[in-house]
């Protein structure tokens, strides 16, 4: 019986073809929109958790209307005044920026210093050379940058007017933030950005983590335009949180459309078909049939839409990644499995939702009504 | 004295349309039997059709009484397996599934029952091939020409061995040598199954294989010719 429903239903879905293309590839749409929405925002999340929730660090510090280390600016005057804190045991201070080869392409420079104290928190392995020495214009260059701008250990990275960099090093990260970048001494990176007054993240370790919500509260006081977070709450602060919810209404808005067109599909279909749904109540279907028949009819559309959107946005991604340097950074490496069954789950919770009203319709027919229906 | 229990006992119906200012069918009281052809004649709008519609349950009686073997009927006790078991219609239009094949048509009529897809498969074939539709049966229904379609959907009503069949028109729409052919085939289902079968027409062609003949007028029964002698009003 359940067979026979289901062969029904795909032909069902066969038999107006350019509708079906036409809503199949609208939801596709819509769900590619929705996995890239949603892999982008975790990925930032990641991204941003995995840069500032270090273990051995307290509490990180950016600017407070930054919405992301890039737009974070925090003056020299401030970061003396923290470090000299007495509950302050350590502070890293890091310098950020994008700079252009002379070809176009675009790289992120971190200039952190004291690598060798930090390279482990923020995930950096080093997969070939040294690490770079203080006070010097050596690099660590991560492979895909070697990869994509064809250097190799040894070489010297040129950027217009500027002194050569020397890449000592290359190394990979689980944070993808680093995968675009190169990183150097402190002293390095303020030159080569033009930050020599400017720090845009900092990082401390206090003597006493105790302490914590103290020097908060004592850096909110002292300096109102600053945004101390603990360590390991990064992805519920400020502008950042008001962003994933944005990230969150334009997905959740996405998905609400998508239900919406199949609703509205399936009432078409249920009004086009009022005499047949006449029919197969008058040779004995019941109700549950015909409910199931419109399931499988949404869940065809559904799943073959989610299976193309998946796809979709990975051809998206790869798009982005390729033309849209600036945001590079914050897009994930690729699209996982848990990401594509996140999707087909989205699917099948459309496909049920937007067959109840048509559905109740369908059941709710006059016999006599819908087999006189033209 | 006949003490055979009615198949189908209808008392004082009546049905309203147009929010109660039209009285469709009126004070219908009828007894159909086991083994009989019924025929309901009348001009085109005098309420056969409502009449049939009431009496398969495919639409609401407005007030009266329907028994179906000697039991009276509720809405709940209406549903979808008691239509499927009881009644097998034939529509003027053969309303079959434009999507599916003849034998799916077929199928789908069973799809209830519980058999195994091949036993469905076989019963579905086998109705086709009374019809003298076996060459069609992988057909669509576009495919294949209205008077095949009607068989098509007579082979249908007669899936579930339905004990009374509902037909509307059943020739309305088919040519005389089709028409004699489907009259042939359910007269020998009513005779051969024990059941009952209620034909709307105005055909009198049609009328001549019935028992009994019912003569509709603005909704109410006006005249019955009983060829075998019995009362059935």
């Amino acid at each position: 019986m359940l067979r026979f429903g289901a062969y029904y239903a795909l032909r069902n879905v066969l038999r107006t073809p350019v509708r079906s293309f036409l809503t199949l590839f609208s939801l596709a749409m819509i769900i590619s929109l929705y996995t890239l929405l949603t892999a982008i925002s975790n990925s930032f999340a990641d991204q941003m958790s995995g840069l500032m929730d270090q273990e051995g660090v307290d509490i990180v510090v950016q600017s407070k209307y930054a919405t992301n280390p890039l737009s974070s600016l925090i003056p020299l005057e401030q970061v003396r005044q923290i470090r000299d804190m007495k509950e302050v045991k350590s502070q890293v201070p890091i310098v950020l920026g994008r700079k252009r080869f002379a070809n176009r392409d675009m790289i992120y420079l971190f200039g952190i210093d004291g690598i060798v104290r930090i390279a482990d928190k923020l995930g950096i392995s080093l997969t070939g050379g040294k690490l770079y020495s203080p006070d010097t214009n050596e690099v660590l260059a991560a492979q895909r940058v070697l990869k994509s701008q064809h250097l190799k250990l040894g070489d010297e990275l040129n950027f217009p007017q500027q002194p050569p960099l020397k890449i000592v090093g290359s190394f990979h990260s689980w944070i993808s933030f680093f995968n675009s970048s190169v990183i150097c001494d402190l002293n390095c990176a303020r030159q080569l950005l033009h930050k020599s007054d400017k720090t845009n993240m900092l990082f401390l370790s206090l003597h006493n983590p105790r302490d914590v919500d103290k020097v908060i509260a004592k850096i909110n006081e002292n300096n109102p335009t600053l945004l101390p977070i603990i360590s390991g709450e990064f992805s519920g602060a400020g502008m950042v949180k008001n962003l994933f919810y944005l990230s969150d209404i334009v997905a959740f808005t996405t998905l609400i459309i998508a239900s919406i067109i199949l609703i509205n599909t399936f009432l078409i279909e249920v009004h086009e078909r009022t005499k047949e749904i006449g029919i197969l109540h008058a040779i004995g279907w019941n109700k549950l049939l015909i409910v199931y028949v419109f399931i499988i009819e949404s869940l065809v559309l559904t799943i073959s839409a989610g299976l193309l959107g998946f796809i979709s946005s990975i051809a998206f991604l790869k798009y982005l990644q390729s033309a849209y340097q600036k945001i590079q950074v914050f897009l994930p490496d690729h699209l996982d499995a848990s990401m594509f069954l996140y999707s087909l789950f989205i699917c099948v919770l459309i496909a049920v939702i937007s067959v109840v009203i048509p559905s109740y319709y369908a059941t709710r027919l006059r016999i006599q009504r819908a087999l006189n229906s033209e | 004295m006949n003490n055979i229990q009615p198949l189908l006992q209808v008392s004082k119906l009546h049905k309203y349309y147009t929010d109660g200012n039209v009285r469709a069918v009126k004070d219908v009281s009828i007894t159909l039997e086991k083994g009989r052809i019924y025929a309901l004649m009348g001009s085109s709008g005098c309420g056969k059709s409502t009449l049939l519609n009431l009496i398969g349950q495919l639409d609401h009686v407005d007030r009266g009484e329907l028994k179906y073997q000697g039991l009276p009927t509720e809405k709940s006790t209406i549903n979808s397996q008691f239509r499927r078991q009881f009644f097998g219609y034939v529509f003027q239009f053969h309303h079959l599934i434009p999507v599916l094949t003849l034998r799916e048509n077929i199928e789908a009529a069973l799809i209830h029952n519980r058999m195994t897809t091949s036993e469905r498969r076989l019963r579905a074939e086998t109705l086709l091939q009374d019809m003298g539709l076996k060459h069609r049966m992988d057909s669509r229904t576009i495919k294949v020409s209205g008077g095949e379609r009607q068989r098509a959907a007579i082979a249908r009503a007669l899936a579930n061995n339905p004990s009374l069949i509902l037909a509307d028109e059943p020739t309305g729409n088919v040519d005389s040598k089709t028409s004699q052919m489907i009259l042939t085939h359910l007269q020998r289902y009513v005779k051969q199954q024990q059941s009952a079968m209620l034909i709307a027409t105005h055909d009198t062609q049609v009328s001549s294989i019935a028992d009994v003949v019912l003569h509709m007028k603005d909704g109410e029964i006006v005249s019955v010719d009983d060829v075998t002698g019995t009362n059935c009003v």
